[in-house]
């Protein structure tokens, strides 16, 4: 008897169990990320995705020592001439100099690195851009949160085509970069230059439209001014004269320039002028990667010395001679070289200060150029007045047109220098690059205009994986791009 | 014959009877089954009662000791008894001159013709291990002369011949096609165990762990070896496919001893022991040798690159020497002088215009790091069990064991105390329960200190700060010593934060509780129906502290320094219930099994972690100062199967066996979740045909066997098939973010592996056993994580992408050479060898890396290929690395090669070319036992034969580069044109321009063939007669050896061998090499 009540009691325990619903127990989720449901299907999800894409482009995708904006201009300014790889200290192939192959080798961090993290920051720009007018409710909201993501998107395809092509006016019709604008895992062709740019112009214009109203919380925020500001610098690019000088007053006219004294004080601190900036936390901040660390000889009370980055002689000697934008000093380490305080560090302990990205006076240059390359010489004069009174600097009197656009680049030097413009300048100039020993330099550099050393192969892992990709001309074989 | 296949059915039922106890006691031993004596044959003997005639006797064994079970059949009748607890029997024979048949398990049967009313004395003598033995399968036992599949027994007698302490590394050599890579030296590391080659390349490579029959999630090396009565490893689909979907890498069951009847046991163990490194590593030059070669490479740079004349370059090679390893840091001493460079020189310019260290140049300090990091460190290992039976019907085993392992770096520490308890209790007739519980404690101290440090560190480099002005060490502040330095602020010009010392001053505690209960119920339903209930219950609790002093900073940010603690609870339950049915009619049997298992993982986490300790004494989180960040998260793996196997055997000759296993895995998509795995096996006695009975004088055993079935590998990440958005460094002006970390992907799904085994078993002369096997491992749908072009903003996404097929052989021979009274001599062999094919590609060909390493597939190629460019020496005239460069015809064979100068030349996919195989032809192990008398000896020699490895560390010392170590490889380097050698002209900060550089090519890829003493083992026992007047059973004394020598080329570059096997690359994120030890131990019994 015992027995068979042992028997029926098993038996209905083995039932119950062979019969227990196994999808919800098969069904499991992680608690410390989000599924996809959560995030692309629902405002508050969406919103998220929103804020992680804005760190990931500050950060650089993790590297902001390469392809965050201060890292782009880092390799940007140390490409030009008046800004030298410490080679003392690193050695003059390191990865920043364009003569690394880092900055060609197809295999290299650099064009592997700014190649993808570029892409890994569109596609989830693309995840934003596509859901987003499927969720409902507030249409002025997705509207904000989509003209965000298109500015994003944007600004990164402009330095992809910057980077792995010749500029817009000479390589028009060329092989640009594949232009995705969905989040699918198919692979595309390179797009044309024009299309890419093209592409740039439309997304901006987008975004301008959808952010009329939007009242950003803090100058973190990608609004219309951003896309303002980043438009005036595409069709700078495409020597479209009109249209640049025409966004660059908008931005001119509404942001002040700072004071010297604001000037002087390291770029660690929002002010009026800046058009983006971003506020380090304690959770977020650089450490070594900010643009202080990396010019620090001791000079500036910064916690880490990078020691990477350091002026010219010609350019701390001759150049700025006068300008009280020299913000030089010997260089306490090295005997003989020079060293730069334009960008000084907060404070002693994390997270050290604010971090700029986009100023009012680029915007200045801008429109002064414009106008002068159209032969407005009276405003581009005028405008160009304005900022060097602001500064102090020596007021160009010149009134020619060529004389005065030269005038108003040796500006961008002496306004803008350490912040980036160097490489992006020499590509849209298509000017030869030529360091000499006697400007300081530790070596003699020559690399002829529109050098193909001077943009980025196509990373070997795209090349492999995407059937239909073309790789650029490898620079042993075909030294300089002939139009 | 009938006769024997009679025994066996016997011995059959018998077992099936105590199938309780089978599974609950796992490792049972026949022997002590007292089965009803005279159960058999009964029948027969009242017929012919009148005619018997009784036979009376008492069966030992070689050491005089009775067995108990013992079959005694009369030959050619039914008529049979069984000894009893005494080794006494008493059979009524039937026969004229009848001949008994004396087997028993483990023993060499015996044939004994009777006279009338004689008492016998019959001693059996023990057979061949590898035959008749009982072994455990999934969820049951076999006799391993009936088994269909493929499996390597290890017993605890060849466990206890190695002397280390964590099961996975003792597996080593001990069975045929298994590779057990000790990739670690480090203290309480787990092996790395491969089953029949690699059958996957990106869910985890491990066999599933099966302790006492449930699936064990607790770390190896919380096993305590001498709880472990033998391991079996299940090497095809027969012998795994009950395990369904975590069978896929094979399966390792693990048997912990249990209580036997009889008299309390107790045996006791002590050892002690130390370490070294089993392969010497390479040998740096010295300070001054380096600051030369600087010099040199500096003056290479200046007239190769820079167009300086001679004089030029010795002056800019000159003045740069020391701003090869050091940072300008000018410091001003007390005599007023100042000098630029921090370096271990009395002068910023110890070298001459000549290139030789001046006469005047004083070193500061001579430190060597090797020397002041390693030493022979005190491992000690002790334990402790009894075991014994409380009445008939319960039984014990407890244990206790500890393990205190110093390693080799002057950080390490590692400490584990096991203590086990099993019950067994027998409540009815129809209801047992058996209760295991272990808990194991480890603490496990490491400075993370990794190999790497000590190979690229240049002797120039001290751990300690110097003290410039004093010259002298400098005195720490807070603890009197001489003040640590990692490099950070001291003007090293690289490798900050990297110490000789881990741990002095980062101090990483790491402390695992481990509980493990396992319940078993069991009910004798009915006659051969058998339900058995297990229910296992696991838990693992981490608790992982760092510590960071602000001393280590050593100034850089005034009182940094850093506490982490973090927390882990895993947890595991699984309940199974398994019914099974036994039934014998006729010449047949037949054994059902069904059963049923859920089982769930889940993990829970958190951790948080502040920095700012001001003073060296801060240790926890609220003594810290800055903001602290703080993460927590919860996982979850389910799984829910149905199972079933059927065995069926005639005349017990012929075995066939089938299963069929079916599993949902949390891990994929609702349409993707359900597997079925299944596998047909069967075998043939050859030996118990009649037409081979003329041979059976010497053919003891002749069995064939085949197996085919499918397994799957589901262990591939929790949510695979998920989208996933991750608030990782997402937050963004305060507010939370996320971004994708993974794309949904809703068709992954289970690697599936099939697999063959076919194999011949055999016993001649009672002396020579062995097992032949050929295998084929084939994985479809094989889970890779294959690379995308980043252009779709994914770096790589999870595919089933095709299959691979993994073929070969095994072989397992044990010979009995020589087993006289006083001496012995065992000899153990095996081999295994395997070749890789990739069967199915969809894609034209995919690509991945392990390190430098590339490898690539494509259909009918090898998935263990490596491509690299190739190395076309050194250019005698110049002293340039030189590659070749293929020209490649229309099928894209090599029609051409010119030689280049120019690295980023061949630097493409196409000119990285099939280079061989990182597979071994040939690995295995051969052992020697001798003993005599009371002296017993061992040894074990492991062997791999062919296979290469890219040995990334030998590429990095065989140039000179700025801020690493060098190497006397340099010695032979290209000093002027003519030279002719492999080793290229050195450069210095134009290394990486000049391509003299350690290219990736096969310049640097070795065959990693090699040889190693594993272990070897002397023991002496105290005579018997000795102890037995203070009744102790055994006193052993021993020493073992382990890694005592290597052979082979990687051991003359100064890298492990072991170290690039699996993943073809050595280089910096390679694990510590493996040690050598010496232990010294002693073992007691009573």
């Amino acid at each position: 008897m015992k027995i068979k009540k042992t028997i029926s009691t098993a038996l209905i325990l083995v039932g119950v169990l062979l019969t227990t619903g196994c999808e919800d127990f098969l069904t499991t989720n992680p608690s410390s990320t989000l599924s996809e449901n959560q995030i692309v299907n629902d405002m508050t999800g969406i919103k998220m995705l929103l804020q992680g894409t804005y760190r990931q482009i500050r950060d650089g995708a993790g590297s902001p020592n390469f392809y965050s904006p201060e890292g782009i201009n880092a390799i940007s300014t140390t490409t030009g001439g008046d800004i030298m790889i410490n080679d003392e200290q690193v050695g003059d192939f390191w990865y920043f100099s364009v003569f690394s192959s880092q900055r060609y080798d197809p295999t290299a961090t650099i064009p592997t690195g700014m190649w993808a993290s570029m892409y890994k920051i569109i596609s989830n720009a693309n995840n934003i851009i596509v859901n987003i007018d499927n969720i409902p409710g507030d249409a002025s909201e997705r509207n904000e949160v989509k003209g965000q993501a298109l500015i994003i998107r944007a600004r990164c395809y402009f330095n992809l085509i910057r980077f792995y092509q010749h500029t817009y006016i000479i390589a028009k019709n060329k092989p640009g970069v594949p232009i995705l604008l969905e989040p699918v895992l198919k692979s595309k062709a390179r797009n044309t230059v024009e299309e890419v740019y093209s592409q740039i112009v439309n997304d901006l214009m987008n975004a301008e439209t959808l952010l009329v109203d939007y009242q950003r919380p803090d100058k973190q925020y990608y609004n219309k001014d951003v896309a303002q500001f980043i438009l005036a610098n595409v069709y700078l690019t495409m020597n479209n004269w009109s249209e640049a000088q025409s966004y660059a007053n908008k931005i001119r006219t509404k942001y002040p320039l700072m004071s010297m004294d604001e000037y002087k004080a390291g770029f660690s601190t929002t002010n009026n002028e800046w058009v983006l900036g971003y506020i380090q936390t304690s959770q977020d901040y650089w450490w070594y990667d900010s643009p202080a660390c990396w010019y620090d000889f001791g000079q500036n009370h910064s916690p880490w010395q990078a020691e990477l980055f350091i002026p010219t002689k010609h350019f701390a000697e001759d150049i700025m001679k006068g300008d009280p934008r020299n913000l030089t000093i010997p260089n306490p380490i090295y005997e003989g070289k020079y060293a730069a305080t334009k960008f000084l560090e907060l404070k002693a302990e994390g997270p050290f200060g604010d971090l700029y990205d986009l100023r009012g006076a680029e915007m200045y240059l801008v429109e002064a150029e414009a106008a002068a390359r159209q032969g407005d010489v009276e405003t581009a004069k005028m405008v160009l007045n304005l900022l060097q009174t602001q500064r102090g600097a020596s007021i160009t009197i010149a009134t020619g047109k060529e004389e005065l656009t030269d005038a108003i680049l040796l500006e961008r030097r002496k306004e803008m220098w350490g912040e980036g413009l160097d490489y992006f300048d020499i590509m849209r100039l298509q000017k030869p690059i030529v360091k000499t020993i006697s400007d300081g330099h530790y070596q003699e550099v020559n690399i002829p205009a529109n050098s193909n050393i001077l943009i980025m192969m196509i990373p070997e892992k795209e090349m492999i994986n995407n059937k239909e990709m073309v790789q650029n001309p490898n620079p042993s074989v075909t030294p300089v791009y002939i139009p | 014959m009938n006769v024997n296949q009679k025994t066996n059915c016997f011995f059959r039922r018998g077992l099936f009877k105590l199938a309780a106890c089978t599974f609950l006691t796992t490792g049972i031993s026949i022997g002590h089954v007292t089965a009803a004596p005279g159960s058999m044959g009964s029948k027969n003997s009242e017929i012919t009662q009148q005619e018997a005639v009784t036979t009376k006797g008492k069966v030992i064994d070689e050491r005089g000791e009775a067995l108990i079970g013992v079959s005694i059949i009369e030959k050619g009748t039914t008529n049979g008894t069984v000894t009893n607890s005494n080794g006494n029997f008493t059979l009524r024979v039937i026969g004229e001159k009848p001949i008994l048949v004396f087997s028993y398990i483990g023993y060499s049967s015996q044939e004994i013709v009777t006279e009338n009313n004689k008492t016998l004395q019959v001693i059996l003598k023990e057979s061949s291990k590898m035959v008749d033995e009982v072994i455990i399968t999934a969820y049951g036992t076999s006799k391993k002369s009936s088994f269909t599949g493929s499996v390597s027994v290890v017993n605890a007698e060849k466990l206890t011949k190695i002397s280390s302490t964590n099961i996975s590394q003792g597996l080593q050599g001990l069975s045929a096609g298994v590779q057990v890579i000790n990739n670690s030296g480090r203290p309480g590391e787990d092996a790395q165990i491969i089953i029949r080659g690699l059958g996957s390349m990106t869910a985890a490579t491990n066999p599933l762990y099966v302790i006492d029959g449930v699936p064990s999630d607790a770390p190896l090396n919380s096993y305590s070896t001498s709880d472990i009565e033998s391991i079996s490893v299940m090497k095809d689909a027969a012998s795994t496919s009950l395990y369904g979907s975590r069978a896929g890498n094979g399966v390792i069951l693990i048997t912990t001893k249990k209580g036997k009847e009889g008299k309390t046991k107790v045996n006791l163990r002590a050892s002690w022991g130390t370490s070294e490194f089993a392969v010497k590593f390479p040998t740096k030059v010295s300070a001054a040798k380096q600051y030369e070669l600087a010099f040199e490479g500096l003056y290479n740079d200046a007239t190769d690159f820079l167009g300086k004349s001679d004089a030029d370059a010795r002056q800019y090679a000159y003045d740069k020497v020391s701003s090869v390893y050091w940072n300008k840091t000018p410091i001003t001493l007390s005599d007023g002088t100042t000098r630029n460079y921090r370096s271990g020189w009395n002068t910023d310019n110890p070298v001459g215009l000549d290139g030789k260290i001046k006469t005047d140049a004083e070193r500061l300090w001579n430190f060597n790091a090797f020397d002041e990091a390693f030493s022979h460190r005190l491992k000690q290992d002790y334990g402790a069990d009894i075991s014994g039976a409380m009445g008939e019907k319960n039984n014990y085993f407890i244990s206790f064991s500890m393990l205190d392992d110093k390693g080799v770096h002057i950080s390490d520490h590692f400490k584990r105390f096991t203590s086990r308890t099993v019950l067994n209790t027998k409540v009815t007739k129809w209801f047992e329960m058996s209760n295991t519980l272990m808990y194991s404690n480890s603490t496990n101290n490491n400075g993370g200190f990794a190999t790497r440090v000590f190979r690229v560190l240049p002797s120039e480099y001290s751990a300690y700060l110097w003290d410039y002005k004093k010259n002298q060490y400098a005195t720490s502040p807070y603890t009197g010593q001489k003040q640590l330095d990692e490099g950070r602020n001291n003007g090293r010009a690289w490798w900050p934060g990297w110490s000789t010392f881990g741990t002095l001053t980062e101090n990483t505690d790491n402390k695992k509780d481990n509980l493990q209960t396992i319940s078993a119920f069991n009910f004798n339903i009915l006659k051969g129906l058998t339900l058995r209930t297990t229910y296992s219950y696991q838990l693992t609790n981490a608790f992982d502290y760092l510590w960071r002093s602000p001393e280590r900073e050593d100034e850089i940010i005034a009182s940094e320094g850093r506490v982490d603690r973090s927390s882990y609870r895993n947890t595991s339950s699984t309940l199974n219930n398994v019914l099974t049915y036994d039934k014998t009619f006729g010449d047949n049997h037949l054994n059902i099994l069904l059963g049923q298992e859920a089982y769930v993982y889940k993990t829970v986490g958190f951790g948080i972690s502040r920095a700012g300790l001001d003073l060296p004494y801060f240790t926890e989180i609220s003594t810290a100062s800055k903001d602290p960040t703080g993460w927590s998260g919860t996982d979850k793996y389910t799984l829910a199967s149905y199972f079933s196997k059927i065995d069926y055997d005639l005349k017990n000759k012929y075995y066939i066996s089938g299963s069929y296993r079916k599993d949902g895995s949390s891990r994929f998509h609702p349409d993707n979740r359900w597997g079925d795995f299944w596998s047909f096996g069967t075998s043939w006695r050859i030996s118990q045909e009649n037409f081979l009975r003329p041979t059976s004088k010497w053919l003891n055993n002749l069995k064939l066997k085949f197996s085919y079935g499918e397994v799957g590998n589901d262990n591939v990440g929790y949510y695979a098939y998920q989208g996933l958005y991750s608030p990782e460094n997402s937050s963004y002006a305060g507010n939370i973010g996320v971004t994708q970390i993974q794309i949904s992907n809703k068709d992954v799904k289970w690697e599936t592996n099939i697999q063959m085994n076919g194999g011949i078993e055999f016993t001649m002369f009672d002396k020579l056993s062995g097992t032949v096997e050929l295998f084929s491992r084939k994985s479809k749908d094989l889970l890779l994580n294959t690379p995308l072009p980043s252009s779709v903003g994914m770096e790589s996404i999870l595919k089933n992408i095709g299959d691979i097929q993994n073929t070969g052989w095994e072989v397992e021979l044990n010979y009995q050479l020589i087993h006289s009274k006083n001496f012995e001599w065992d000899i153990n062999l095996n081999a295994t060898g395997y070749k890789n094919e990739i069967t199915s590609l969809p894609s034209e060909e995919e690509q991945f890396t392990s390190g430098v390493a590339m490898f690539k597939w494509k259909k009918g190629g090898s998935r263990y290929d490596i491509y690299a460019p190739s190395w076309a020496g050194v250019n005698p005239d110049n002293g340039r690395n030189q590659w070749w460069k293929y020209s490649f015809d229309e099928n894209g064979n090599v029609s051409d090669k010119i030689k280049t100068e120019n690295y980023s030349e061949v630097n493409t996919d196409e000119q990285r070319i099939n280079q061989g195989s990182m597979l071994p032809d040939v690995y295995g192990s051969i052992s020697n036992n001798f003993k005599y008398k009371n002296l017993d000896l061992s040894f074990m020699l492991y062997y791999s034969i062919g296979g290469k490895v890219y040995d990334y560390n030998y590429g990095e010392s065989s140039v000179l580069r700025e801020n690493f170590a060098a190497y006397d490889v340099l010695d032979g380097r290209w000093q002027k044109p003519g030279d002719v050698t492999d080793v290229a002209k050195i450069y210095t900060y134009q290394c990486f321009n000049a391509n003299s550089y350690a290219r990736y090519s096969d310049k640097f890829l070795f065959d990693n063939s090699y040889a190693r003493l594993k272990n070897v083992t002397i023991g002496y026992s105290l005579p018997k007669p000795v102890l037995s007047k203070v009744n102790i059973e055994i006193v052993r004394l021993y020493f073992k050896a382990d890694n005592l020598l290597t052979f082979g080329n990687q051991a003359k570059h100064g890298s492990d061998p072991e170290n690039g096997a699996l993943s073809g690359v050595i280089d910096g994120s390679s694990p510590i090499p493996t040690l050598r030890s010496f232990n010294l131990g002693i073992n007691l019994s009573f």
